[in-house]
């Protein structure tokens, strides 16, 4: 067998298993379709390329994701779409308070009553650094240790980011069902109806 | 004397708010069990005295719970098509073939980049012999099996099929519902198929399959895709060997992965087909 062929065989065994993961994780943070799959294709690219640089101590997801990471924070650099980076998110208890769905039990109902459609958007609002490691923890359920290698980051980081990332989250899906559900009853007809 | 006790008040107030501002951030690490038992303990401390962060802790909980269970996207066919294409292409345009010169220079590489990994001054006391040693070891075939492990498998996937197979190896087989039309998610030539049924697996839908095989029973469970390759193990194994492979006594338990699903054949070694000889038929988990 030549050695080009075997090479890329043993390229599309340890890759292929990943697609369908690594295509998942672009559509939840592309615009479109379109997107996703031209940052999948890069991927595969890159890591055809890179292929040496895959050693027994690094799962073979984890390199594939750690690329892809680079691939989106590339195009987004290129097309000045990085989104803002917030330094400090902390959501005052106050204004958790305020709603009733903040409380545990109300909550849980709410996320079940969001379509996964819902959800996503709302992921996708988040800003980057911490849309990323929601996306990385909770969804694909990778381990701290593997987050922090994927974004280089200290896995100190990578819990402050997921904490601050998971109560954003929450208040902005607790501060959209209450729109949702208060919104039409405060409509200035209603309330003056005899 | 009122006004230093209120200030002292103020003071222990900005100090308890100041904690609780630090230790939010590590509300995520103490839901996912990644805190050290000193941070564990602080941060109990201060769940047990503050609402706020107790409401916190269960939100994130909650929260992950929902997102792991996030329906998952496939790659489309058409894109699949495209992207073994440029694979092919891209292999066969920029990959020179090395010759075996270069891969004798980088096999020399991988030995001495490995022997400089090592924290040890024995090695340049004992010099070559070692080298030696561990050049013959590195280049030793890989077997097809390493990843074959003995004990509890701490998947619980392959401990949720062990602990059926074992229950089922007691006990009657239950109500089938399988038909004339029912497929078999792997087959070989003296698989009979025997009951189907709905179970759950890692926590989501499964169906398992009863074969008899001589006289022997074993089980197929077709899984959830997002369970199958949940654990990183499993991952890199499946990656490197199309398979994963687990050993406990004489029972085995073997992991494919199938498109949108996974496949778990358990029973005992001896009974279990050469991958070679099994026949796959693709589907979903459909309960």
């Amino acid at each position: 067998m030549p050695l080009s062929s075997h090479r890329q065989k043993q390229f599309r065994t340890l890759t292929q298993p990943w697609r369908d993961r690594l295509y998942a994780i672009a559509l939840r943070q592309a615009d479109t379709v379109d997107e996703a799959e031209v940052w999948l294709q890069e991927t595969m690219l890159r890591a055809w390329r890179d292929m040496d640089d895959l050693t027994d101590t690094i799962t073979t997801y984890s390199w594939l994701l750690k690329i892809l990471d680079h691939v989106i924070a590339d195009d987004r650099r290129r097309s000045h779409r990085r989104r803002q980076i917030a330094l400090v998110v902390n959501v005052d208890d106050n204004v958790l308070n305020r709603y009733a769905e903040a409380a545990p039990g109300p909550f849980e109902q709410l996320l079940q009553q969001q379509k996964d459609a819902q959800l996503l958007q709302q992921i996708r609002s988040l800003p980057e650094n911490f849309r990323r490691v929601v996306v990385y923890r909770d969804i694909e359920g990778i381990s701290y240790r593997e987050i922090a290698y994927i974004l280089d980051i200290p896995p100190g980081t990578v819990m402050s980011r997921l904490s601050r990332g998971r109560r954003l989250l929450a208040t902005q899906l607790i501060k959209h069902a209450a729109i949702d559900l208060h919104g039409q009853q405060k409509k200035p007809s209603e309330q003056q109806s005899p | 004397m009122k006004n230093q006790t209120a200030e002292t008040d103020n003071n222990q107030q900005v100090k308890w708010q100041t904690l609780h501002y630090q230790l939010q951030d590590l509300l995520a690490g103490y839901v996912d069990g990644e805190l050290d038992k000193q941070q564990a303990a602080i941060v109990e401390a201060h769940l047990a005295g503050c609402k706020p962060c107790r409401d916190d802790v269960q939100r994130q909980q909650a929260l992950a719970f929902r997102l792991n269970r996030l329906g998952s996207q496939t790659v489309p066919e058409q894109m699949n098509q495209r992207l073994d294409q440029l694979m092919d292409e891209t292999g066969n345009k920029h990959h020179q073939q090395p010759s075996w010169q270069s891969y004798f220079y980088q096999g020399i590489n991988r030995i001495t980049k490995n022997l400089r990994q090592l924290p040890l001054s024995p090695f340049y006391a004992s010099g070559w012999v070692i080298a030696l040693v561990l050049a013959i070891v590195l280049f030793l075939p890989v077997k097809t099996h390493t990843l074959v492990k003995t004990g509890s498998s701490h998947i619980p996937m392959i401990d949720d099929v062990l602990a059926q197979y074992q229950q089922l190896s007691h006990a009657s087989l239950p109500v089938s519902d399988h038909t004339e039309k029912t497929v078999l998610p792997a087959n070989w030539p003296d698989a009979h198929l025997l009951a189907s049924w709905a179970t759950t697996v890692g926590g989501a839908s499964a169906r398992v399959f009863a074969i008899r095989r001589g006289d022997q029973v074993l089980f197929q469970f077709r899984i959830n895709e997002a369970v199958f390759f949940r654990n990183a193990t499993v991952r890199q194994a499946v990656a490197r060997r199309g398979q994963y492979q687990f050993h406990h006594h004489n029972i085995m338990v073997i992991a494919v992965p199938e498109k949108h699903a996974g496949l778990l054949i358990v029973g005992p070694t001896h009974a279990i087909p050469a991958i070679q000889q099994i026949k796959h038929q693709p589907g979903q988990v459909d309960v």
